[in-house]
């Protein structure tokens, strides 16, 4: 159970601004899951607007909310959010195209796998034909096993390799986690890397 | 383990020209390394997927705790307002409907007959005839009273208000065609207050015939026009019909 004190402190203190949420997003300690939280909880109501603007059910109008307010996180984190315009328009704009896949989906009965942006970043710097070998190698991945996997390798393998996955540092990982340097933290990081290779070959 | 911390150089640094020719060659040329490439990236985009979806539940999370301590259901203000207004609209229709639909013309006649017109205030002075019909008529010897009032207005054609009650009472006892031929008459003579057209128009909405209702709007509304007695009630009754 989520304790929504901290929450609700931050919110309530002058009711939060963009550039508090902004900055916030972007520390790259623990706190930032506050200021998560707290992004998602100022525009909730987006969720009831969309539910009936878009005719949608309440379980697809809280998925769309939810990957929308991901999508301006990773965005916020990674700059590609330019500020320029506010939050709420930003996350709007957002939510309203994730409603339209909703109901395309709905419609054409899809539920395909998308994958984000980490794929599409990386094999964008590659030559034509490493990205073609790179992604017919990608395509015979088993997400499901590899996440399932990533489930079983243990708590504190799986927070770095998230962190990690999330744009942190291993500087900022090290701080996390409790390691005295950032090359430790990479050298354990990369471990767990590793052992995630040889559990999902297994 | 070297070869993963190569790729992960690779790809989180900024690569030369060379660096990045290399690495593609290594790919197109060492199906070893193309999935050590491929197994990071897919582990990378595995971790992120997973993080994500960690945030979707504590956002699912936070949603329940949310509605849960919200003790009513929470409607956009928005939303509050297109409700509230259309309230608004359907209570204005129903008032609208309750006040100003048609109401029969007999049911407002017989309001005013059984308000106004089942006892008739015995005058001052009143002749010995004139007082035993208004008795007879306020004890509900309809016939009786009628008999009398015509009588005494036989007898004396200048008696308007023996007219008059002949007429009433001729209404009473649904004598509509009698009444109306009174109340025509009244309401041709030059009198102070003259209720003829007012009580002809009475008599037509009781009556309820083909025309009669036509025939009574168009003499209330002369009621009305002429300022003549009855004119307030005229009035109220216009709106209604």
């Amino acid at each position: 159970m989520i304790n929504l004190e901290p929450i609700k402190a931050i919110m309530h203190s002058t009711s939060i601004t963009d550039t508090d949420i902004i900055e916030g997003l972007r520390r790259k300690d623990n706190r930032h899951v506050e200021y998560e939280n707290a992004l998602y909880l100022k525009f909730a109501y987006f969720i009831e607007e969309g539910r009936h603007k878009y005719s949608v059910n309440y379980e697809d109008a809280f998925s769309a909310y939810s990957d929308a307010v991901i999508t301006v996180i990773n965005n916020v984190v990674n700059a590609n959010f330019q500020e320029r315009s506010s939050l709420k328009t930003y996350l709007y704009q957002i939510f309203h195209n994730k409603c339209v896949d909703q109901v395309r989906k709905n419609t054409t009965k899809k539920n395909e796998m998308h994958h984000g942006f980490v794929l599409t970043d990386a094999l964008n710097t590659m030559s034509d034909t490493s990205k073609t070998i790179i992604q017919q190698l990608i395509e015979k991945t088993d997400f499901d096993l590899l996440r399932k996997r990533l489930s079983q390798i243990g708590e504190n393998c799986k927070q770095m390799l998230l962190l990690f996955a999330d744009g942190f540092s291993d500087k900022e990982i090290a701080a996390m986690v409790g390691f005295k340097t950032a090359a430790v933290a990479k050298t354990s990081r990369l471990r767990c890397m590793e052992k995630l290779r040889h559990m999902y070959k297994q | 383990m070297n070869n993963l911390e190569y790729i992960e150089d690779y790809f989180k640094g900024t690569p030369t020209p060379d660096e990045k020719k290399s690495f593609d060659e290594r790919i197109q040329n060492d199906a070893s390394f193309a999935e050590d490439v491929a197994f990071y990236l897919s582990g990378q985009q595995a971790a992120a997927d997973m993080a994500n979806d960690e945030r979707r539940e504590r956002f699912r999370q936070l949603n329940f705790n949310q509605r849960a301590s919200q003790p009513a259901k929470v409607i956009s203000m928005r939303r509050a307002v297109i409700y509230a207004a259309a309230c608004l609209f359907l209570v204005a229709v129903v008032m609208s409907w309750l006040f100003f639909k048609p109401v029969s013309t007999e049911k407002l006649a017989n309001q005013y007959i059984d308000s106004q017109l089942t006892t008739l205030s015995v005058s001052m002075g009143a002749h010995d005839n004139m007082q035993e019909a208004l008795d007879q008529f306020n004890a509900g010897k309809l016939e009786e009273s009628l008999k009398t009032f015509e009588s005494i207005y036989k007898n004396d054609n200048t008696k308007d208000l023996a007219e008059r009650y002949a007429g009433i009472a001729a209404l009473r006892l649904q004598q509509y065609d009698k009444a109306i031929s009174y109340f025509e008459d009244l309401s041709t003579k030059n009198l102070y207050s003259n209720p003829g057209k007012f009580y002809l128009a009475l008599t037509l909405m009781k009556r309820n015939q083909a025309q009669d209702k036509e025939r009574a709007h168009i003499l209330l509304k002369e009621v009305v026009d002429q300022n003549l007695e009855g004119k307030d009630i005229a009035e109220q009754w216009l709106k209604k019909m």
